[in-house]
């Protein structure tokens, strides 16, 4: 059974209807990605127990079960107020099991520092032509559909995007959710025609690939599992490698100059 | 604001000088677990399950539990001394076409302050990647881990996205996707007169969060003690085939434009369609065949 988890299979974390004017079809939801670092538990050093959690009350010290827990959330002035399963379900938001499409944009007009969570949408078997239209006129136009949906108890707005033959779900941050960056750049003139402007974009043209993430790997997660083998099997840890070094102060002129040169002699290259 | 990395980026020979800040903060409302009786905050005590002793924080290592059972402990100075890349700094792979990145890569985003002395690069780098419409390809270390992330010129500022990793995101292997389908033109069509109706340029500030609001007035509500909203129930419909249903939502959002497109707020357990559905005689909507099909 743990396997079986572990090997990826996908749990609908939604079920509901997608409607788009009057057409209305079930599908649900899977999450579209996963952590891959290794997880581990809390275990006492001295004996290498498990550590379990016990809920304990900070005022009675008694141990509390589950049934005799409820949500407190603290005012500003310290008041604590109480609030039990039956507040959450009064209220007000989007229906649950719907998710409605409330406009369709521009699939660039988007800005990524919304982007929260991905799921796959799968449709249920009798929905698969109304998805399919849906996905293929989204494909067509390259635009996203702007949704609306109760999800985790929450009031989730999201867009569809077709990515291959599945429609996916992204979820975004509302507005107030992204920070107003309080800091001012000095105002620094930088004329198009500026000959540090045309190096610049040189390099950038000169160090332009095909995006492929499958060339990046997660060296983090390689040197743990490294260490996890290396004490399974008994060894010590693997030696630390040396931080490379950072590049010095040359003039910012010839620094372009020279990062071009070496890129175009492909002392530069991008990493494996 | 205060920031949560400082280093340099690392452009060919240039470096850039930055801090990052934390671009994003949910606006959720935090609970925390309260034992009823006595409105006492719960805590967690750790207990081990060997000796069955409470266990100080102190004590607490990490175990990896192996395929055969056995538990592989490590201590925090094992993390520590992992052989991964500890410098301060972004260094830039490569470019890459705005276009060519999935958006399911995207986490995190932290906008890029730049030291007083390195404004100028700094301008310049954010200069050359809008004009190119391309983004930088970074790895960084952020908290220990090394993480690929992209620029990306936004405003006058350059931004981070942190990314997922190739093996993170899932494989879409969905059954459906052997099926035949045969989208009909005509459906395509009305569908597309459909988007184009309800199409509007997207400005997330058009949209509020119903729920976290409705919270807002539960909790202020119980502050003083008085009632709390009631929820209004939902009905039920007719069930009609594909054609018909794209063929009457183009009538009905054709008629619903001259404002702005769609509804806006949330449709709060009443849908907007509903309403117009029933002003011409016909009756509501319901999804067709809403089975709980395909055993999994």
């Amino acid at each position: 059974m743990f396997a079986q988890v572990y090997a990826g299979v996908m749990r609908a974390v939604w079920r509901g209807s997608v409607s788009f004017g009057l057409v209305v079809f079930p599908v649900r939801l899977v999450g579209a990605t996963r952590d891959h670092g290794f997880r581990f538990h809390e275990v006492h050093r001295a004996d290498g127990g498990r550590l379990r959690h016990r809920r304990v009350c900070s005022v009675c010290g008694d141990e509390v079960d589950p049934e005799g827990m409820c949500k407190g959330y603290e005012l500003p002035d310290g008041r604590l107020v109480l609030l039990e399963a039956e507040d959450f379900e009064g209220l007000a938001g989007p229906v649950e099991s719907t998710m409605e499409v409330v406009q369709f944009a521009a699939a660039d007009e988007v800005d990524p520092i919304l982007f929260g969570r991905s799921y796959f949408v799968e449709p249920e078997r009798v929905a698969v032509p109304s998805y399919a239209v849906l996905r293929d006129v989204l494909t067509r136009s390259s635009r996203v559909a702007v949704v609306r949906m109760g999800l985790r108890r929450r009031d989730v707005l999201g867009v569809l995007r077709p990515r291959g033959g599945v429609l996916v779900l992204h979820t975004l941050l509302w507005p107030d959710e992204v920070r107003e960056p309080d800091f001012d750049l000095v105002d620094v003139d930088v004329g198009p025609g500026a000959a540090e402007v045309r190096l610049a974009e040189s390099l950038v043209d000169s160090m332009t690939a095909r995006f492929d993430p499958s060339v990046f790997s997660d060296g983090y997660r390689e040197a743990l599992g490294a260490l996890i083998e290396a004490r399974a099997a008994g060894e010590g840890i693997p030696a630390s490698r040396a931080p490379d070094e950072t590049g010095g102060g040359e003039h910012l002129l010839d620094a372009l100059r020279r990062s071009l040169e070496r890129v175009r002699s492909g002392r530069i290259r991008r990493e494996e | 604001m205060r920031s949560v990395w400082r280093g340099a980026i690392s452009f060919g020979l240039v470096t850039i000088g930055v801090r990052l800040y934390t671009a994003t903060e949910e606006h959720d409302f935090r609970f925390n677990q309260v034992h009823r009786e006595d409105g006492g905050r719960i805590r967690y005590k750790r207990v081990c399950q060997v000796c069955g002793e409470e266990v100080a924080y102190a004590d607490i290592a990490k175990g990896y539990e192996l395929d055969d059972g056995r538990v592989v402990v490590l201590d925090t100075e094992d993390f520590d001394k992992l052989p991964i890349n500890t410098d301060h700094a972004i260094d830039v792979l490569e470019f890459v076409p705005v276009e060519e990145v999935d958006p399911i890569y995207f986490q995190k985003t932290y906008y890029l302050e730049p030291d007083k002395a390195a404004t100028r690069p700094y301008v310049l780098l954010r200069t050359a990647l809008e004009r190119s419409g391309q983004l930088a390809v970074v790895k960084i270390t952020i908290r220990q881990r090394e993480t690929l992330a992209m620029l990306r010129a936004r405003e006058d500022l350059l931004v981070m996205h942190t990314m997922l990793w190739p093996d993170e995101v899932r494989k879409a292997d969905f059954e459906f996707l052997e099926s035949d389908v045969d989208v009909r033109p005509q459906e395509l069509k009305m569908a597309s007169s459909l988007v184009e109706s309800m199409a509007g340029s997207f400005d997330p500030g058009d949209f509020t969060d119903d729920y976290t609001e409705a919270m807002q007035k539960v909790i202020e509500a119980k502050a003083e003690g008085a009632e709390l909203p009631e929820r209004p129930e939902e009905e039920a419909g007719e069930v009609i085939d594909l054609m018909t249903a794209l063929e009457r939502s183009v009538e009905q959002a054709k008629s619903a434009r001259g404002g702005r497109p769609a509804a806006r707020k949330a449709p709060s357990r009443k849908p907007a369609a509903k309403k117009a559905a029933s002003s011409d005689g016909s009756s509501s909507r319901k999804a067709p065949a809403k089975k709980k099909a395909k055993p999994a």
